[in-house]
């Protein structure tokens, strides 16, 4: 068991290392727009941009560049310079990151709040009205854009611009450590946009799991011994059905603290998804390099802890 | 998402043209005159001190640091912390003594500038002492250094005896600027340079302590920007040793600006109403922006303009179209032909695309008539009698079309003594690259439609702005044959600033070159040459003027619009004029909380 | 957005037992009825699913029929009518005669871009994910067929490409490739092929890793080891004996993410690295139509409607396949 944990340990660094790696080949060998140029601005002769360019390093060769970046990143936790603006990206990267944890917290509750009852009671009357309502109604917030519900949302209940003038509008977020109320009132409408989708489907998932679960024949022998149904329901069906769940909300929680881009930027809230595209966009390299490591590191992480988890109650799992 | 990617940040400074500020101002479709309403904003003169202002943009500034910024929306934030020798005031594009006791004075052979700085006027804390003349000296030779990089010491201080012609990795010392006494600053030129009195009106003549900036300038890229002090009657909010990272200045997030507690009232025409300033960043969405601001939860946009569909609302509100005002922009934008490639080396090809291009309907891509007026020339009307009028004011069109919508038939004739029997193109594709979010990429498909109607087939590559510019239309060894997103801004207010860097052959650069249409006409270049040494404003302009009149007649780059800006302020604050110089962007120093 | 991760787990059925059935058991009174009979009959039973599949049909036939239709009823879909726009705002105008469903900003009809979307977002969904399918079935084949270091080393990659967040991957792809020639010798540019190759890298490490685990515990089965121990070769105990059991999960997943695909573009489109003006994709004029789209609704709600009927139609497609390929779950 031991060594397991060692072997999966290691191969997440090594992972690391790779996805590094990668987004050097991606980014670095073929930056967009010119960061030196970008840097030098408008009129900037070349010899300038040429100067820039050297100062930042970017004249080595790749390799050589991508070496010191994880000497740099071992040896002292350092991240690097924004090319934007100087600071560094380490910095910027944690200064962001309680948003995206507040962000993703905050719907993932939500989401499991709505979408396992739902699936739960779209389960046990399979076929029925009400199943058939729910189901179309997860399908129809599986498809709707995250940006446009975003939109919609704020145009109806936000405290400013809304019809209804209910929630904080974009741009209102504040930490929680400064205000836990403006925090919660800045944040419902993003966390049921973001869980929207994801409810619709885990509902779906929890209501396919549950009836293929109540198939099962240890279902049809707790029925047989007169266990009330409502007891089957919960206590075995529900117990089996949900673990595939919980290993796929641990991913998805690691995908979306990686930042959920679009939920980040249509209400302004200063996450490390936000930051992570806007680097793209600028040929920020440091920052492009350094929030895509935390977000593969987020998802490495959550794998790993659900893969643990797995080899600790399937022993077959282990290999 | 539309202005995510694309950088709504403005081309390059803006200075704009005079006078037609305030009110609401509704091009008529129909050119023919200035249909604009002088009046003027409303007067600050009963403005209370005190409150809070809040200014939305979706991007961050281009650089925090005074000695590097470009951009109209770090403007913003650069003169109301900082004083330049000159300064403007929001209704005027010519330029006022700021930091300067009285304006230049130029010697009558143009080769020595004298200027005397006011007294009384200090740092900041941490720094806390008085300006010298030495701190005006050492803001100008920093921008020189390759560590601070300015983007245009070079285009207008490199003229200075002593400049450096390679770029030095320290802050050189320049022998051209002299510092007499702790007032007095003498600017030595090797030629007589007509417009750089005006240059001295940029934020790179802001003082900046030397021996405080120096630690941080001689980094190979200086961080002076994250400690640097103010002048000015607001300065962003520091911590004791200076530092503004996380204090004042969270990038992308916010700039706090606080009152400069060593700036003293009695030397400065700011009124300096607010005792704070907050810009909110990446509000990335122009509606909920507009929104807001109609809302009251915020004062006035910093760099998204409100889109047609809610100026289509707000000009119909009789109370909200008293808080929306058009500023023009002072430059115009652009459809640039790489000349260095067939078939646009031919000038009867490019007249072509100049006859067949529907300039109505590139405008209606950017609101229509709302955005401003179809530019038929590169000086726009506000520069009125400073080349506008020289070159030909509203009447000179080269290449007339009814409404504006292109003459299909005219452009076919220009095919044919071109060499296309047909009048239509039988040539390879070309190809044009765009941005990738609207309104550029709608603008570039409008292009495409219309070269269609010559029978040119034009691919278009979908790039970010940023990509398009850095990667492509600046480096002409990968230039497209057409750049339809480019435009031009002028730094102040010279038509100098507006055509040389753009069309003067020795100004093409094998990168971050700026001229697109690679335009290098000996006869235009020599003209150029001339009016730059002119001292005398007139014959500077009349000059400036015919080589409009002579660089449209190229076709090499068909201008489309002469843009304004739209500034829309919420009923809680008084709505001073937008800044002219700077394209409508709002001078926070003039704004006061009702 | 929902990741694919969904599909890791969407539960897709045992093993159809029926095939398994052998005539002998049978007794000659009854009829033996083939699996595809089987699936089908049970398939027919769902009628919501048999009227979604009907849907997907008639919406392929439109999109084939797209120019037919367009020449009949509507303008050339890159067609220009700025005289349509508003011309003190350029602001579009609505539905009317003219245009049976308004104008988008430039002036397109949005009828004629909607039906041609039509074939842009299914031939997008649908070849992308049969690419996707095609080499994460491989893959997968391969890795859980023969295990040892080609399993590992298989894993391993799928391992690393999920731990890219997937838009930035996306986004990276088409900024690598938007320069000079593009990527693999001008395959991948922005567009269209970055779309493509952005989907296709992402799903086929889902299929590849449910197929990788269904082929692990297949291969242990004795029709298997039977055919082993009859002789046959690897080639053709993967292609006869394993690959016919991976039909029913393959199905599923197919009919699950041509919806997301659909979805992923729309995405994509949005950020500006999706399909470009002046193709017409549903996710490019989602995309384009989302700022706007209280003012100019119409440039939203059509082509965001065919999105929201196709993503319903295949999902529901989806679990009828699902329910009539295994019965015990089918309720």
């Amino acid at each position: 068991m031991a060594r397991y944990i060692v072997r999966r340990l290691a191969w997440a660094v090594v992972m690391l290392v790779v996805v590094s790696a990668l987004t050097f080949l991606i980014f670095y060998t073929f930056p967009s727009a010119d960061p030196a140029a970008l840097r030098a601005g408008r009129q900037a002769t070349p010899q300038l941009i040429e100067q820039i360019r050297h100062a930042l390093g970017l004249d080595k060769p790749v390799y050589e560049q991508f070496f010191i970046y994880m000497k740099n990143l071992g040896l002292h936790f350092d991240l690097g310079y924004s090319y934007q603006n100087n600071v560094p990206v380490r910095q910027e990267i944690f200064a962001r990151l309680p948003a995206t944890i507040s962000l993703t917290a905050g719907a993932f509750v939500v989401w499991m709040l709505i979408g396992i009852p739902v699936g739960v009671l779209s389960a046990i009357r399979p076929r029925s009205v009400g199943d058939r309502v729910a189901m179309g109604g997860a399908l129809v917030g599986i498809s709707a854009p995250v940006y446009w519900l975003g939109l919609v949302a704020l145009f109806l209940f936000a405290s400013d611009i809304g019809k209804v003038h209910l929630f904080g509008g974009a741009g209102s977020y504040v930490p929680l450590t400064q205000d836990p109320g403006g925090w919660v009132k800045s944040l419902i409408l993003p966390w049921f946009v973001l869980a929207a989708a994801f409810a619709a489907f885990y509902a779906r998932m929890v209501r396919g799991n549950l009836i293929e679960v109540m198939g099962e024949d240890y279902i049809r022998t707790a029925r047989a011994k007169g266990l009330p149904e409502r007891r089957v329901i919960l206590r075995h069906g529900l117990r089996a059905a949900l673990t595939p769940i919980v290993t796929i909300a641990g991913l998805d929680i690691g995908i979306l603290l990686g930042g959920a881009v679009l939920t980040e930027t249509v209400f302004n809230i200063p996450g490390v998804g936000r930051f992570a595209y806007d680097s793209i966009v600028n040929s920020d390299l440091p920052a492009i390099q350094g929030t895509v490591l935390f977000g593969a590191l987020f998802i490495i992480v959550a794998n790993l802890i659900v893969d643990i988890a797995y080899a600790f109650l399937d022993p077959r799992v282990r290999y | 998402m539309n202005s995510l990617l694309t950088s709504s940040r403005r081309l390059a400074k803006g200075v704009a043209a005079a006078g037609i500020a305030a009110g609401i101002v509704l091009v008529a479709a129909a050119c023919g005159g200035d249909s604009s309403s002088p009046a003027s904003g409303a007067t600050t003169s009963s403005a209370k001190k005190g409150g809070t202002i809040t200014v939305l943009s979706a991007g961050d500034v281009d650089h925090i640091d005074p000695g590097q910024a470009y951009y109209s929306f770090s403007y913003e934030i650069t003169y109301a912390t900082q004083r330049p020798l000159l300064a403007y005031k929001p209704d005027s594009v010519e330029p006022t003594p700021d930091l300067a006791a009285s304006m230049p004075k130029v010697s009558k052979d143009g080769k020595t500038v004298t200027v005397h700085i006011r007294k009384g006027v200090r740092f900041s804390p941490p720094v806390n002492r008085a300006v010298t003349s030495k701190d005006v000296k050492y803001a100008i030779e920093r921008g020189f250094s390759s560590s601070v990089a300015n983007g245009y010491v070079a285009a207008y201080f490199g003229d200075l005896v002593g400049a450096p012609t390679k770029v030095p990795t320290h802050v050189p010392s320049i022998s051209g600027i002299q510092t007499p006494n702790k007032t007095t600053l003498v600017f030595k030129l090797k030629h007589p340079e007509g417009v750089f009195v005006g240059a001295l009106g940029l934020p790179t003549t802001a003082p900046v302590p030397a021996e405080y900036a120096r630690k941080y300038d001689s980094k190979t890229l200086s961080d002076y920007g994250l400690h640097q002090v103010a002048t000015g009657p607001y300065m962003i909010k520091a911590n004791a040793a200076g530092s503004i990272n996380g204090v004042g200045y969270q990038p992308g997030k916010l700039i706090h600006l606080v009152r400069n507690p060593n700036w003293s009232a009695k030397t400065s025409w700011r009124p300096a109403y607010a005792d704070q300033i907050f810009f909110k960043e990446g509000f990335q969405d122009p509606t909920v922006t507009t929104r807001q601001i109609l809302s009251g939860s915020a004062d006035v946009n910093g760099d998204t303009p409100p889109p047609p569909a809610e100026l289509r609302t707000i000009t119909a509100s009789s109370t909200q179209k008293k808080q929306l005002f058009f500023t023009p922009t002072g430059g115009s934008r652009y459809i640039a032909l790489n000349t260095r490639k067939a078939p646009f080396n031919k000038v009867d090809v490019r007249k072509a695309v100049a006859y067949v291009l529907d300039r109505n309907a590139m405008r209606l891509t950017r609101g229509g008539p709302i955005d401003g007026h179809i530019a038929t020339h590169f000086i726009d009307p506000g520069f009125k009698d400073k080349g506008f009028a020289q070159s030909g004011g509203y009447s000179f069109d080269p290449f007339p079309s009814k409404g504006f919508a292109g003459d299909v038939a005219t452009a076919k004739s220009y095919m044919r003594k071109a060499g296309y029997p047909n009048g239509m193109y039988t040539g390879p594709q070309l190809t044009e690259v765009a941005d990738n979010t609207p309104p550029g990429s709608n603008t570039a498909e409008v292009v495409a439609a219309d070269l269609a109607k010559i029978g040119i087939r034009l691919k278009t590559i979908s790039v970010t702005h940023s990509t398009m510019y850095t990667r492509f239309c600046n480096v002409p060894k990968n230039e497209p044959n057409v750049c339809p997103n480019v435009g031009w801004l002028p730094d102040f207010h010279e038509p100098q600033a507006v055509l040389d860097v753009t069309f003067n052959g020795k100004n093409i650069t094998n990168v971050n070159n700026s001229n697109w249409p690679l335009l290098n006409v000996p006869s235009i270049n020599k003209e150029m040459s001339k009016a730059e040494r002119m001292l005398d404003p007139k014959a500077r302009y009349a000059a400036w003027g015919k080589i409009d009149e002579q660089i449209v007649r190229t076709a090499s780059a068909i201008p489309w619009i002469w843009e304004q800006y739209p500034t829309l302020f919420s009923s809680r604050v008084t709505t001073p004029s937008p800044e002219l110089w700077n394209g409508g962007a709002p001078d926070v120093t003039f704004m006061a909380v009702k | 957005m929902t990741g694919p991760s969904q599909l890791v787990t969407e539960r897709l059925g045992a093993q159809p037992e029926q095939l398994e059935e052998t005539g002998a058991e049978e007794s000659l009174q009854v009829a033996g009825r083939t699996p595809w009979q089987l699936f089908s009959e049970r398939f027919r039973q769902d009628r919501v699913a048999v009227v979604a599949l009907g849907f997907i049909a008639l919406e392929i036939l439109l999109a084939i029929f797209a120019p037919v239709i367009v020449r009949a009823v509507a303008h050339p879909p890159d067609a220009q009518f700025p005289d349509a726009l508003d011309p003190q705002f350029g602001t579009p105008t609505g539905p009317s005669s003219r245009f049976l469903f308004g104008v988008d900003s430039v002036g397109h009809d949005v009828f004629a871009r909607v039906l041609y979307g039509a074939r842009v977002s299914l031939e997008v969904a649908l070849i992308a994910t049969a690419l996707a399918v095609v080499l994460g079935v491989t893959f997968g084949m391969i890795s859980g067929y023969y295990r040892g270091p080609i399993d590992t080393l298989i894993s391993r990659v799928i391992d690393v490409t999920l731990a890219f967040p997937v838009l930035l991957l996306a986004l990276g792809i088409a900024s690598a490739c938007s320069l000079g020639n593009g990527c693999v010798r001008g395959l991948i540019r922005p567009g269209l092929s970055t779309v493509v190759a952005a989907i296709v890298i992402i799903n086929w490490t889902y299929i590849g890793r449910i197929i990788r685990g269904q082929v692990l515990s297949l291969r242990e089965k004795e029709f298997v080891e039977a055919a082993r121990a009859q002789g046959a070769s690897d080639r053709t105990i993967l292609f006869r004996e394993i690959l016919p059991n991976l039909v029913a999960p393959i199905v599923v997943y197919t009919t699950l993410v041509i919806p997301q695909n659909i979805l992923l573009e729309a995405a994509l489109s949005y950020l500006g690295v999706g399909i470009n003006p002046p193709q017409a994709s549903w996710g490019e004029m989602i995309a384009e139509a989302t700022p706007i789209f209280n003012t100019a609704w119409w440039f939203f709600a059509f082509p965001g409607a065919a999105l929201l009927l196709t993503v319903l139609a295949f999902n529901l497609v989806g679990d009828g396949v699902r329910d009539a390929l295994d019965p015990r779950t089918a309720v």
